[in-house]
């Protein structure tokens, strides 16, 4: 009994061990996708960081909060040059690929989303501005977004920089939706200074203005790169 | 520091992602789905390197996050619909064709409910005992007991483990 239990598991374990393997194996994510773990981890840091400071905004105000913050050690460092170039290059590559760059609030509620293939679950923003500008994105007014992600997923309502880029279909109801770049989700201060992960792992801030001109720019010399 | 942490992560995935990426093949039914799973198990092993430790360790922890995320993330993309593969209905008793009864293996898994599915890979493909699957999976020993007798009916309802049987026969 027990020798044909054991042959039983041995004939499953072999079964199991050929549909595991196939032909075509991809090759092992490298270094790439290291970084773009970092990039990751960084997000969810720095998206702890921006909530620390939203609440603390609601609870003393803005201005008190941003002047009082490095006394509580949570002083989020001016982004020095090579943050501010690499976080321009992945929003400018992002734009040539037909994304645009808003910025707005996110807000609060879920909505399901199916299009009868996937499920997902998506959020409104309100783009107050645009930073960077993409062709069918609206430069102000309500949009709702879409990825394939999970209520808990979502970035906590806020202010955001994000990628936005007009979804080749509508959902369900005909309304309109843009699809956005999980990856580059970037939170805004109470001061209007956008929060940038960094290579290192660490946090760091740019002003508006200052984003717009390093994005604007290294679109341009991508585009010019890919030409020549 | 943090170069530390992505050497050793990078060096993992070289050495064990062909590893990680076949569980995630058998959890999933394979295709585009099956890379999904073990990247996104992949991201969530580097965010909690500084608690694996040990190189060692980092595949069971994947291991067990592809798991859960197959089990209680019912609504992500390795969930998505499958393209149909042109697959055969079972095994031919005999067939020598290791492609071609890996194939009609994945169909089968695929119409396992995940959590049967998941109990059935860690049970006999990674030979988890039991009590440790009723760890991973957070449930009894009596639930993986039954999700395994219930995912074995499903092979032998499908022909397949006694085409294996056949096979082992003739060998």
């Amino acid at each position: 009994m027990t020798d044909r239990r054991h042959s039983e598991e041995e004939r499953i374990h072999r079964l199991l061990a050929v549909a595991a393997e196939r032909p075509d194996s991809p090759a092992a994510p490298g270094a790439d996708f290291t970084a773009r773990a970092r990039r990751s981890l960084a997000r969810r840091r720095l998206g702890a960081v921006a909530g620390a400071v939203v609440v603390c905004a609601g609870a003393a105000g803005a201005v008190s909060v941003l002047r009082d913050a490095p006394a509580r050690g949570e002083e989020v460092p001016v982004a020095s040059a090579e943050c501010l170039r690499s976080t321009a290059e992945r929003l400018g590559e992002a734009g040539r690929r037909g994304f645009g760059l808003v910025q707005g609030e996110l807000r609060a509620g879920a909505i399901d989303t199916s299009d009868g293939i996937t499920e997902g679950s998506t959020f409104r923003f309100e783009i107050t501005g645009t930073v960077v500008q993409a062709g069918g994105i609206p430069s102000s007014g309500p949009v709702l977004t879409w990825y394939e992600a999970l209520e808990s997923q979502h970035p906590d309502p806020g202010r955001y920089v994000l990628l936005l880029s007009e979804a080749e279909s509508p959902a369900t109801d005909g309304t309109p939706l843009y699809l956005y770049d999980p990856h580059e989700i970037l939170p805004v201060a109470p001061d209007g200074r956008v929060l940038l992960p960094c290579g290192d792992g660490g946090t760091a801030s740019v002003g508006m203005e200052q984003l717009r001109t390093a994005v604007t720019d290294a679109k341009s010399l991508a585009g010019k790169g890919n030409s020549g | 520091m943090r170069s530390g942490r992505d050497e050793a992560f990078t060096a993992f995935m070289a050495a064990r992602y062909p590893s990680v990426l076949r569980t995630a093949r058998l959890l999933t039914g394979g295709g585009p789905q099956a890379e999904d799973l073990a990247q996104e198990a992949l991201l969530r092993s580097y965010r909690a390197w500084h608690r694996i430790g040990r190189l060692d360790a980092a595949e069971a922890y994947t291991r067990t996050t592809m798991v859960r995320l197959l089990v209680k993330d019912r609504r992500r993309k390795w969930h998505a619909e499958i393209p149909a593969e042109r697959l055969p209905e079972v095994a031919e008793p005999g067939h020598e064709d290791g492609t071609a009864t890996g194939l009609a293996v994945r169909k089968v898994l695929l119409l396992l409910p995940p959590a049967q599915r998941a109990v059935l890979v860690l049970r006999y493909y990674h030979q988890l005992s039991e009590e440790e699957i009723a760890g991973v999976l957070g449930c009894s020993r009596g639930t993986v007991k039954s999700r395994a007798a219930r995912a074995l009916a499903t092979l032998r309802e499908q022909g397949v483990l006694a085409a294996v049987s056949h096979d082992t026969e003739r060998g």
